[in-house]
């Protein structure tokens, strides 16, 4: 019998080699090649020699849409976490059956709708004289007077926060249902309460599928256009809407591969992240 | 697990419990029902909820109308078959070959293939649109694909998978004749059917959405997906007309939507099993 460990080591190598070879010319032509250009052009002068001019423009251009993304992104970013931890929290300790029913069929739908859509539909939701605020003035909790526009900031992050949740609470659901439910249920013949068993037994046990969520969720955030395009154009607003205006406007290559190169240093440490739970979670299965 | 006591204190907080429920799926659920409403009702209701409001499909008609929907839609279908189809093919088997065979720099290449998760597309929008020129791709869709076809994504959730389906049963299929592609598609594909289905869902779903990148490589009808369409809506010469907008909105997200409603017990059972962690 020939095993794996007998395997002709020669042929194998050809044989993974081939089965790579079409997606690897596809990542060559379209991944490797271009992100090696992307960094030479911002890093490029006109007459061709090197330069960080166009990363000082970018700051000097750019800094406070820097700054403004990130804040986006990051309260963004806690605010799904928040939301995706009551939720699942719920939907595991949950005592009433109809409650958890009605809140699992709910908290899905916004998984199925683009971010381009998200974006429109918030923009008219979240207006002055948007869908909310009449809502706000109907039932008597605002003025006329007070109502004021959510497309801002505050509309971003809103956008991203529905759209974003769901898949978190996704994640992390499962993850919970897959606990062992002595401690949970030790922990509740004890008398501790729902919340308690939630931070200190569940939590800490899908903490890395948490983390997981949020970084993935943070990469995408990052690399939205629809959104802040949508809700809030105008200066302060993110990076994405910046490259799309220096290429639309001014055919600025260079600041916009450097204001690109500075948003990858943004996600590279969050899908560094990502990476290394699941190599590691796979090298100890 | 249930911890019911019976006690008229424990039917209160179950009655507060399923309120606060209905009250915070309510809130999640409001954007979305909102669109609905706007996009069924005429426009003097688009931001008045007045329950005997008429009923109206006329916002869609004019929607329809006011851009090539249909022509859109087969645009982003063909768009996301094409994608699915490649990354399947493609994924398959360089997750195979990361898997299960030893070959040089295999470690380098798959770091190489790492790397593009950590690279958002944005970064390559500029030098890839120069590509696609000189393939003469543009304004493709074609063009609106390619990038996408060697997802390191898909390769990365495969491979995982992949490694967990025991030797053995690779060397029975061995011992028993079978080539390297004939061990792929009869032990490994059939294993990896949950994480298929959770992967093509995920793709389509991303694909659908798109946005960015077919906005710059396309320019004219024949290529145009939904999202881009829809960006036509969003100008200010256009004027607001919310009620046409969100049957736009509507129409966009509607495939997706049903597929969601008709599939979602599948859709998150393949994610859960799919381990997409």
């Amino acid at each position: 019998m020939k095993s794996i460990a007998t395997r002709d080591p020669i042929a194998d190598r050809w044989v993974g080699l081939a089965l790579l070879a079409p997606a690897l010319a596809v990542i060559l032509v379209f991944f490797v090649a271009p992100l090696a250009m992307s960094a030479v052009v911002a890093f490029r002068r006109k007459d061709g020699g090197l330069t960080l001019e166009h990363f000082a423009k970018s700051f000097d251009l750019y800094t406070t849409d820097l700054l403004f993304t990130l804040a986006i992104v990051l309260a963004s970013t806690i605010l799904i976490g928040l939301v995706a931890i009551a939720i699942a929290g719920y939907l595991t300790l949950g005592e009433n059956p109809r409650a958890v029913a009605i809140l699992r069929w709910l908290y899905r739908w916004p998984l199925f709708i683009p971010f381009v859509v998200a974006g429109q539909v918030m923009r008219t939701f979240l207006a002055k004289n948007g869908m909310l605020n009449h809502v706000l003035i109907g039932t008597g909790l605002i003025e006329p007077l007070s109502a004021q526009s959510l497309l801002d900031w505050r509309g971003i992050v809103i956008a991203f926060v529905w759209k974003q949740a769901p898949f978190v609470t996704l994640l992390l659901a499962g993850a919970m249902a897959s606990i062992e439910t002595q401690h949970i249920e030790a922990a509740r013949n004890l008398g501790a309460r729902r919340l308690r068993v939630l931070i200190d037994i569940i939590l800490p046990q899908v903490r890395g599928t948490l983390l997981v969520g949020l970084v993935l969720s943070f990469v995408t955030m990052l690399s939205v256009l629809s959104v802040p395009l949508m809700i809030n154009p105008n200066s302060p607003t993110m990076m994405t809407v910046d490259v799309a205006y220096r290429i639309n406007t001014f055919g600025d290559y260079a600041v916009a591969n450097a204001l690109c190169l500075l948003s990858l240093i943004l996600a590279a440490g969050g899908a560094w992240f990502y990476l290394h739970h699941a190599v590691e979670k796979v090298e100890h299965a | 697990m249930s911890f019911v006591h019976s006690s008229p204190r424990v039917y209160l907080g179950h009655g507060l419990e399923t309120a606060g429920a209905w009250l915070l799926g309510a809130l999640w659920i409001l954007p979305l029902a909102y669109a609905i409403w706007t996009a069924f009702h005429p426009g003097e209701y688009s931001t008045h909820f007045v329950p005997t409001a008429p009923l109206t499909l006329d916002n869609f008609g004019r929607a329809w109308a006011a851009a090539p929907f249909a022509r859109y839609f087969l645009n982003t279908m063909l768009l996301c078959a094409m994608i699915l189809a490649a990354q399947l093919v493609l994924c398959t088997l360089a997750a195979y070959a990361f898997a299960r065979f030893v070959f040089p720099g295999r470690n380098l290449l798959f770091a190489l293939v790492l790397l593009q998760l950590m690279v958002m597309p944005d970064v390559l929008i500029v030098e890839n649109y120069r590509t696609m020129g000189a393939l003469g791709l543009r304004d493709t869709i074609v063009a609106i694909a390619l990038p996408y076809m060697a997802s390191a994504f898909g390769i990365f959730l495969l491979r995982q998978t992949f490694k967990t389906v025991p030797k053995e049963l690779d060397e029975a299929a061995r011992v028993e004749g079978c080539t390297p592609l004939q061990v792929l598609w009869k032990v490994y594909v059939p294993l990896a059917r949950p994480v298929y289905l959770a992967y093509a869902l995920v793709s389509v779903s991303f694909h659908w959405n798109n946005f960015l990148w077919p906005l710059i490589i396309t320019n004219s009808v024949e290529s145009r997906p939904l999202t881009v369409g829809l960006q036509v809506f969003s100008a200010t010469d256009q004027g607001i007309d919310w009620s046409i907008i969100t049957a736009a909105t509507l129409l966009t997200s509607a495939p997706l939507l049903i597929a969601f409603l008709l599939f979602q017990r599948q859709f998150v059972l393949s994610f859960m099993r799919a381990g997409i962690k």
